[in-house]
């Protein structure tokens, strides 16, 4: 079963400066989307307000079919997971610990941990490659073991939907690639649907099925990233000059952002 | 699942831990009961609590001062712990205490009033309009900093600041509140009134019970408002509950012996360093280790011969040391 999201006529904002307004978005159920932007287009205000940790200013968002905003917070944790930009770690706190506290949103008033809690807290570990990390100190790791930490904390809490805010920031290429597999492996294997924010426009376009270019607020582009990625959504949500080329690893599309130095005269946008 | 076996470990650790504070407590009761100015032996004491005799002056010294003194530092030691952790665990802020939510400042300031405004001057009437001040400072602080970390804080110390003048302007003016405050100020546990504990100690057992359920959602707090809120948590919700436990614990703690600093500061960074950092552990262990270390400084505080040392002073002599180990130590108390 894969979950589906959808925003209907979704404004965001903050303190009375729309940052969205009159969005409309499906994300295909079971895939991986990718959404896209250039800075302060909104891109993670959106999944912010997918996830509700943004009040919506106008319409609604569902996910498969229910109006999040009639859920309690406790029972839309358990159908969608989201990994915001800030997560902070208490000093001292150990791998396993970590990802227990993603079974909060099924356990009861005294947080008792039951043997489901522990296997599926350990099928989250192995999942995520960590399961020989998992006593301990998550500062003794490195970034990139550290965000598949943070990635197992949201399997934990068994969603079929997972949302994620930049989750390659700060890692070396390598872990980014590392990270990208693991997700994609992991909607391959559970279907689980995928949304996730990236500013990585190749990565996106490597690993999602379904990409969302966003600017100013608004969807620019939607569809397959062959279809989505051409010189001409480029500039005009980027306002970039860049070539597009047949990925020579995947076949799909390559940008290649030719820089500042020759910005044609038409990238006024800010 | 052999890992799942091996955090076995810790948790049995923790246990122990947990019932070493225990013994710690009730060892500190005993000694409570028997050491004092006045020799009084250790079968003496206890007759005194199971068959006294009237007119026997080492019967009535332990009946009327050293039992009541020792349910204070009982009561205060566990509420300060609490209230300790609970504001640090809202506000993710490892300097945080009741006195830093303005709680102290708007204690003082109501016992001030109460003095000067309404002529009360027994320690028994104090003890109201010090916890009413304790929980409207506390009330305007929440109101003020909406339950952000950062917010929550500046707004008490900003209303700590406010208060203090104020009230320092009022005592310049009138001995008989100088008078009041003084004896309340320096955290004494002798000389209390046995019928404050009556009125105070169901606030601190609500305020316990409250901490307790809360402290499974501090885990989730730790991680960020936001992670929190992912997780299922009505993160403004869970600071409202622990807003209300740390009024009660902190407000009546605060009336029964005065603001003493640093119980409720160094006895969480202590209790983090004993168990780690699951707030399901941390709680608990405070409301023991609070009652250790008021009941360490007030045995310590009367042993310094002829003339008593306040176990406010003491815990603040004492709870020093800790911080300043746990600063040095290797991981210092990021929250």
């Amino acid at each position: 079963m894969s979950t589906a999201i959808t925003a209907e006529g979704v404004s965001l904002g903050y303190r009375g400066h729309p940052v969205i307004e009159n969005l409309d978005l499906v994300v295909p159920p079971g895939k991986v989307t990718a959404i896209v932007g250039p800075n302060a287009c909104g891109k993670s205000t959106l999944l912010r307000g997918l996830a509700r940790l943004h009040p919506l200013s106008a319409g609604r968002v569902s996910v498969d079919g229910q109006d999040i905003g009639s859920l309690s917070r406790r029972q839309l944790a358990r159908v969608l997971g989201m990994l915001p930009q800030s997560s902070i770690a208490p000093d001292g706190v150990r791998v396993a610990e970590l990802v227990a506290r993603g079974r909060f949103p099924h356990q009861g008033w005294f947080g008792r941990h039951n043997s489901h809690d522990d296997e599926v807290v350990m099928r989250s570990l192995e999942a995520t490659g960590v399961a020989d990390l998992a006593e301990r100190r998550l500062e003794e790791l490195s970034g990139g073991q550290r965000q598949r930490v943070w990635i197992a904390m949201v399997l934990a809490q068994e969603t079929d939907a997972v949302l994620l805010d930049e989750p390659t920031t700060y890692l070396d290429v390598t872990h980014q690639l590392e990270l990208l597999d693991l997700l994609s492996d992991l909607n391959a294997e559970r279907g689980t649907t995928v949304v996730m924010v990236l500013h990585e426009l190749n990565y996106a376009a490597r690993y999602a099925d379904h990409m969302v270019v966003m600017s100013g607020g608004k969807i620019a582009a939607q569809g397959a990233p062959g279809d989505v990625l051409t010189v001409e959504s480029i500039r005009s949500a980027f306002a970039l000059e860049a070539e597009v080329i047949p990925d020579p690893v995947t076949g799909g599309p390559l940008v290649v952002p030719k820089g500042r130095g020759r910005r044609g005269h038409e990238a006024t946008l800010s | 699942m052999q890992t799942l076996g091996e955090a076995a470990a810790p948790a049995q650790r923790r246990g122990l831990v947990l019932l070493a504070a225990l013994v710690l407590v009730l060892a500190g009761v005993v000694l409570s009961l028997a050491l004092g100015v006045r020799e009084v032996a250790l079968g003496e004491s206890w007759r005194a609590l199971t068959d006294p005799v009237v007119g026997n002056v080492d019967h009535a010294v332990i009946r009327g001062q050293r039992v009541p003194r020792t349910v204070i530092a009982l009561l205060a030691g566990a509420a300060l712990g609490l209230a300790g952790v609970l504001s640090q665990g809202i506000t993710r802020n490892p300097l945080a205490d009741p006195g830093l939510l303005g709680l102290n400042a708007g204690a003082a300031l109501g016992i001030v009033v109460a003095a000067t405004a309404f002529g009360v001057v027994t320690p028994i009437g104090a003890v109201w309009f010090a916890f009413a001040g304790a929980a409207i400072a506390a009330v305007s602080v929440f109101a003020i900093g909406h339950g952000r970390p950062i917010q929550l804080a500046l707004a008490g110390a900003t209303l700590t600041a406010l208060l203090t003048p104020i009230s320092n302007l009022i005592l310049f003016r009138d001995v008989d509140a100088l008078n009041q405050l003084r004896y309340w100020a320096v955290g004494a546990l002798n000389g209390r009134d046995a019928d404050a504990i009556v009125v105070l100690w169901p606030f601190i057992a609500v305020g316990a019970a409250v901490a307790l359920f809360a402290a499974h959602r501090l885990n989730g707090l730790a991680l960020g408002d936001d992670v929190a809120a992912a997780l299922g948590q009505s993160v403004g919700r869970t600071r409202a509950i622990a807003g209300v436990a740390i009024i009660c614990l902190a407000g009546a703690a605060t009336a029964l012996a005065g603001p003493i600093a640093l119980v409720g500061l160094a006895v969480p960074h202590a209790a983090r360093r004993l168990v780690g950092s699951d707030y399901r552990w941390i709680v608990p262990l405070c409301a023991l280790l609070g009652p250790v270390m008021l009941l360490t400084a007030d045995i310590v505080g009367r042993l310094i011969k002829a003339d008593e040392l306040e176990a406010g002073v003491v815990a603040a002599i004492l709870g020093a040391p800790v911080l300043i180990a746990v600063a040095r130590g290797r991981r210092v108390a990021g929250l």
